[in-house]
């Protein structure tokens, strides 16, 4: 199942999220117009989601314990905007 | 301390965001002294987030018809119409003189070149965290950074004057109806140096203020060079094999 979601993340600002997803996450792109230093950590966030269970416990643990890491600095996106965007895609309607 | 200043006047969309790469890894191995550079843009260009959809923010069919061209940034943060302003970009090594560590507090430390700036014209503005300054509580200026090698690359736009209903033409937005909300909402929200002053300013004035208020701001002074034959080859590269490319402006 392909979703779209757009949330506002807590930190203020829009994200976009894009998920393919069945029981497990197959694909998901994180847009938006945050900051994250250095870049590149937000291609790792979205390697650590894909192929993993798609339920709220698995994921939530994944992006708390991506926020705690050292040396990842974050503006405009955390993870609770980012666990809302995701469960928003799981609990939603097939966009096709 | 002697920082170069670059005058590079205008290029396009894809040529300006590989001087300031070219710049950056340059700075960064050595090769060049820090840097300052203030330039333009021909044609207009929209720039996009680090993080941005192309296809989500921008109506690629608008800008095909009003030539105006379309570029990825390699720093995060919003879509930005680039047309009459002036584009800086700062190239400065993360320990360099009294930069602060933390993002925030650097972001204030080089927009502080841009107040003096804006106030050596008669506007008093202030920075507005994280990213933002505000004239008379509107914003006048916006400002992206990245931190790579080392370096920090911080560049951001001073508005001359601002066409928001091109801007909102060119730019996505949910319904027509919405388009003539956000236009309204932006008018309150958004300012440029023409909306404030009566007298006409040019693209130069600005550029000798802003280069007089980050040589006052940064206590440094600025000599004034070219791009390296190095940094030009390789800026020609990149906005060849990169930023002029389907891959990078579509890449998310």
């Amino acid at each position: 199942m392909k979703k779209k979601v757009l949330v506002e993340d807590p930190k203020g600002k829009f994200l976009k999220i894009y998920m393919d997803f069945d029981e497990t996450i197959n694909e998901i792109v994180i847009t938006g117009d945050f900051f994250a230093h250095p870049e590149k950590a937000i291609d790792e966030l979205q390697e650590n989601l894909t192929g993993v269970k798609a339920e709220s416990g698995e994921i939530k643990r994944i992006l708390e314990d991506f926020f705690k890491k050292k040396g990842v600095r974050m503006y405009g996106i955390s993870s609770e905007g980012l666990y809302k965007g995701i469960m928003e895609c799981l609990e939603g309607e097939d966009d096709g | 301390m002697t920082v170069r200043l670059l005058l590079t006047g205008y290029s396009t969309a894809a040529r300006n965001m590989a001087i300031d790469e070219s710049v950056l890894h340059h700075v960064a191995s050595g090769d060049s002294p820090p840097t300052f550079r203030l330039y333009g843009w021909k044609p207009p260009a929209v720039s996009i987030g680090y993080f941005q959809s192309l296809a989500e923010e921008v109506d690629l069919d608008a800008c095909d018809e009003l030539g105006v061209e379309v570029v990825r940034r390699i720093t995060g943060g919003g879509a930005v119409f680039h047309d009459d302003e002036v584009t800086y970009s700062a190239v400065i090594p993360e320990d360099w003189g009294s930069v602060p560590d933390s993002i925030p507090e650097s972001y204030e430390y080089i927009c502080g070149g841009i107040l003096k700036g804006l106030g050596g014209l008669g506007i008093d503005a202030r920075f507005q965290g994280l990213n933002d300054i505000a004239a008379g509580g509107k914003k006048i200026s916006g400002n992206a950074q990245t931190r790579r090698k080392g370096m920090i690359l911080q560049h951001g736009t001073i508005l001359i004057s601002i066409d928001l209903e091109k801007m909102f033409t060119l730019l996505k937005v949910p319904s027509e109806k919405t388009r003539k909300k956000l236009i309204d909402s932006a008018k309150d929200r958004v300012t440029s140096i023409n909306d404030i002053l009566t007298s006409h300013v040019s693209f130069e004035d600005v550029v000798s203020a802003l280069a007089g208020g980050f040589e006052r701001s940064l206590g440094v002074e600025f000599e004034r060079s070219e791009l390296s034959e190095n940094e030009l080859s390789m800026a020609d590269k990149v906005a060849g094999e990169k930023y002029g490319t389907e891959d990078w402006n579509h890449m998310r």
